[in-house]
């Protein structure tokens, strides 16, 4: 393998120098800081990571980040890549155990009502943060309030929303007064949540959002603006303990938590991080054995093709072009759909994209979301497929849209952000268009990252190519994103029967599972047929992982790397 | 001399403060905001611009930061590292990017006034002809595939070095990024120098020093070289500051905690305290750096009036 390798490695460096010039001024921003993607398997990191063996047998991983660490602080950070550092270093009431399954964390036990709407959680009594202090109720009714808070516009306040928990809306976006927020710590041992409608989804967002996990009040405090900072103004209650930090540095190292009360479980010694963005170099670092796992890209997908260590991960994430309803144009149905179905969106993910993304025909990811008896949101929705490639069909609607503007001759911009691949993709989808609908003329946009966010925030698009990984696991994270009032909701779409539907799913349907996914695909339908978004693809990354060891990750794709494991041989 | 220095030093402080002025309506027609997170709603966005000051109006936002920039205090990161305080983000990494980029500036420099001179001095001969390839491939070869090439072989097959920045021996992880960066000032100074020298050496005194029976060496040193260093310096000072203010590139590849590749980032994300923070430093640098220059002329040609100065 090293020999062809050296060859490979050399033809490729000439390549990957000129392309190197490019990806340098390339954004940052995809890395990390939008959302946790979902992985559908059984490993992947949150950043790259590793396995390595130590003398002694001990388990020593080493990942490589992608950007630095963003905050330590468990409400405050929004970054993917932080989070899977404060797992490691926190600990909610629930937790992923060996298996992968959700399992009670900080707390011994849970008393849920009848009616599903409070949760009567027991702290441990073996629980202790890393100063000595007993990790009582009150530490997560402080930071539940901390998170709440609209003072301190936490990125991720609005999960609170999203978990149900009661006047969380009013108190975040209402201001409603915090002491209303649903939830109450009556003893040192009982913390009570109080939803204002059961969510089906309640566990699985506990155990995985960084965002709820406790602050300890009194050593928060005490250490004000530094909070969380550095290593002197840290606390951890978590399976490790962070030993080497340097503040602006690049690397971070953390030790195995002796105090944590299930230590016995945690198979891992220590996990050493290093900030390594660039492609070549996180290669070299793979090939001599410094890095077990890392994310491929571009040219080096192929160059590894046949490298057993090759893992493919599909994720709950989607791309798709938003249509700005809002347009003279694109607020006619015909010319939505008539985009929609002009566009082949295989040779995307087969030519450009090689990564084993999923060309698709639905918004809703497929192995993503599933019910109490483990199926799929997609198979219970009976994977229905929308709007696919069909010129007959892109004709049809083309001239329907041409008689009903009024016009044989459109112009639409397609906006996308700085990205190798999407530019290759937006040009793609450019001579599609331009080809299957003549008379349409698609004029491109690149910008930031930023700036894509901006204008599609303003309505200052046609079209723009975007994207959004689930944050949990329920068909809700996406649909969502186009009820009235969302923030998200950049094509300015509504639609009265969707908004009802939306209601009745966080409603009357809520323990209904059933009635509930149904309600959920009748939205996707709606949606879809109304043409609102056109999809692209699903997600899929590949990677490298040293074959010697296992990866358990939760559903979102985080690596829980205290139960770092040898691999069966 | 020294009211030219002050005088210097008063007008930096302006330029300066200039700059700053400049840079903070240059960052609002940045697109976006610090805290453009999809997912953080208008209300949130407001309450964090508030946070931080940035509702204030742009005179007021100015006056804040010029005020505590004078006490130490550059703010903190808005979104890079979240409320981690800019001085200490900087006081980390600063040192890592100047020792780097000075090591660079020196070898390149010294190694490349040898080569100059050699090169010179064997007009026309094998040797100045190798130099000059060498001169041009290395102002060619952009400094990301030298240090691309040296980390395959001298990290990776040969393990001489770490393969990323190593904290603990900060020394030993800067050989291969200064080598990367001193190619191409060695380069330029290299064929600089060459240039010169060689119209120096032709040049009337130089005759008149040697058939004053002067010896050559004392003729290439006090009569050649120093009349050839005098425009060479006006080129030193952009190439010092080109490799003190970090290369974003080879801090990627070498994992280097250094400035390049925050500055940088610091851009993409509108983290402005970071972004005028460096811009400070920099200008700043650069100033004192253009000043230094502007002394040495007046030290190695005394012809070279620094002030109007009295008749």
């Amino acid at each position: 393998m090293k020999k062809s390798f050296l060859r490979k490695s050399l033809s490729a460096l000439l390549a990957a120098a000129l392309a190197l010039s490019l990806a340098a001024c390339g954004n940052p921003s995809d890395t990390g800081t939008g959302s946790t993607g979902t992985a559908n398997g059984s490993s992947v990191g949150s950043g790259d990571g590793a396995g390595t063996e130590a003398a002694g047998g001990t388990i020593d991983l080493k990942y490589a980040l992608g950007e630095e660490l963003n905050s330590l602080d468990p409400n405050y950070n929004y970054s993917a890549t932080s989070m899977g550092m404060i797992m490691n270093t926190n600990e909610g009431l629930y937790k992923y155990g060996a298996d992968g399954n959700i399992g009670l964390g900080l707390a011994s036990d849970v008393q849920i009502s009848e009616d599903g709407c409070t949760y009567t959680f027991t702290i441990r009594d073996d629980a202790y943060w890393s100063n000595g202090d007993p990790v009582t109720a009150n530490d997560f009714y402080y930071s539940w309030r901390r998170l709440a808070d609209p003072a301190n516009g936490c990125t991720y306040a609005y999960m609170l929303i999203t978990a149900g928990v009661k006047n969380a809306m009013e108190v975040i976006y209402g201001g409603g007064n915090l002491d209303d927020l649903g939830i109450s710590a009556p003893d040192e041992k009982t913390f009570i949540v109080e939803l204002d409608a059961p969510r089906s989804y309640f566990t699985e967002l506990l155990a995985q959002g960084t965002y709820f996990m406790p602050v300890n009040q009194a050593f928060c405090e005490a250490c004000g603006d530094q909070f969380m900072l550095d290593m002197e103004h840290s606390i951890y209650c978590g399976p490790f303990v962070m030993s080497e930090w340097e503040v602006g540095g690049t690397t971070y190292t953390m030790v195995k938590n002796e105090n944590y009360y299930d230590a016995d479980s945690v198979t891992t010694s220590s996990i050493h991080y290093t900030m390594l963005t660039d492609a070549q170099a996180k290669i070299l670092a793979w090939e001599s054995g410094e890095l077990d796992q890392v994310l491929l890209t571009g040219d080096y997908i192929s160059m590894y093709k046949e490298d057993p260590a090759l893992v493919q991960r599909a994720y709950a994430g989607m791309f798709f072009i938003s249509f700005n309803t809002e347009n003279e144009y694109l607020s006619n149905k015909n010319l939505r759909l008539a985009v929609s179905t002009a566009i082949d969106k295989q040779p995307i993910v087969d030519s450009i994209l090689c990564d084993g993304s999923n060309a698709a025909d639905y918004i809703i990811p497929a192995n993503f979301a599933k019910d109490s008896q483990g199926v799929f949101y997609r198979d219970n929705a009976g994977n229905p497929t929308y709007n696919s490639y069909d010129l007959t069909a892109a004709a049809e609607y083309w001239e329907a849209a041409k008689a009903e503007l009024g016009t044989d001759a459109i112009t639409l911009e397609l906006l996308y952000n700085e990205d190798s691949s999407l530019a290759s993709v937006a040009a793609y989808i450019q001579a599609q268009l331009q080809t299957n609908l003549p008379g349409l003329t698609v004029e491109l946009r690149c910008t930031t990252y930023n700036q894509r966010l901006a204008d599609m925030g303003n309505g200052d698009y046609d079209m723009g190519i975007t994207r959004w990984y689930a944050d949990y696991q329920d068909a809700a994270t996406y649909l969502d994103m186009w009820i009235e009032g969302s923030n998200l909701n950049y094509g300015r779409w509504y639609n009265a029967q969707y908004n009802e539907l939306y209601k009745q799913v966080v409603g009357e349907l809520a323990l209904d599972e059933e009635a509930r996914i149904a309600a959920q695909a009748e939205m996707e339908k709606i949606f879809l047929e109304d043409g609102a978004v056109c999809p692209l693809y699903q997600v899929s990354y590949m990677y490298l992982e040293n074959p010697n060891y296992t990866f358990v990750t939760t559903p979102s794709g985080i690596t829980l790397s205290k139960y770092g494991q040898w691999a069966n041989q | 001399m020294v009211k030219y220095c002050l005088k210097r030093i008063g007008m930096a402080a302006v330029t300066i403060l200039m700059i700053i002025i400049i840079l903070f309506f240059l960052l609002q027609l940045m697109p976006g905001s610090p805290f453009n997170n999809e997912r953080l709603s208008e209300e949130q966005r407001l309450v964090l611009e508030e946070k931080y000051g940035l509702d204030k109006s742009m005179p007021e936002q100015i006056l804040i930061y010029v005020k505590n920039m004078l006490t130490g205090d550059f703010g903190v990161s808005y979104n890079i590292q979240q409320n981690y305080p800019v001085a200490s983000l900087l006081a980390n990494r600063f040192p890592i990017t100047i020792r780097i980029g000075i090591q660079a500036f020196v070898i390149g420099v010294v190694l490349g006034l040898i080569l100059g001179i050699v090169s010179a001095l064997h007009h026309n001969g094998a040797l100045d002809t190798g130099t000059t390839i060498f001169a041009m491939v290395g102002s060619s070869i952009p400094s990301h595939v030298v240090a691309l090439a040296l980390l395959f072989f001298l990290a990776f097959k040969l393990g001489w070095f770490p393969l990323t920045y190593d904290s603990g021996s900060p020394f030993r992880s800067s050989i291969l990024p200064t080598l990367a960066l001193a190619i191409s000032p060695m380069a330029m100074t290299a064929r600089f120098t060459r240039n010169e020298m060689i119209e120096v050496m032709g040049s009337e005194y130089i005759l008149l020093a040697q058939t004053k029976g002067m010896k050559r060496l004392h003729v290439i040193i006090v009569h050649g070289l120093k009349n050839t260093l005098v425009p060479l310096i006006t080129t030193m000072g952009p190439m010092l500051m080109a490799l003190l203010t970090g290369s974003t590139v080879c801090e990627q590849i070498f994992s280097i905690p250094g400035i390049g590749s925050l500055f940088i980032k610091a851009i993409q994300s509108n983290d402005y305290n970071i972004v005028i923070t460096l811009a400070f430093i920099f200008s700043a640098m650069y100033i004192g750096i253009i000043l230094v220059i502007d002394i040495l002329y007046g030290i190695i040609d005394p012809r070279i009036r620094l002030s109007g100065g009295k008749k």
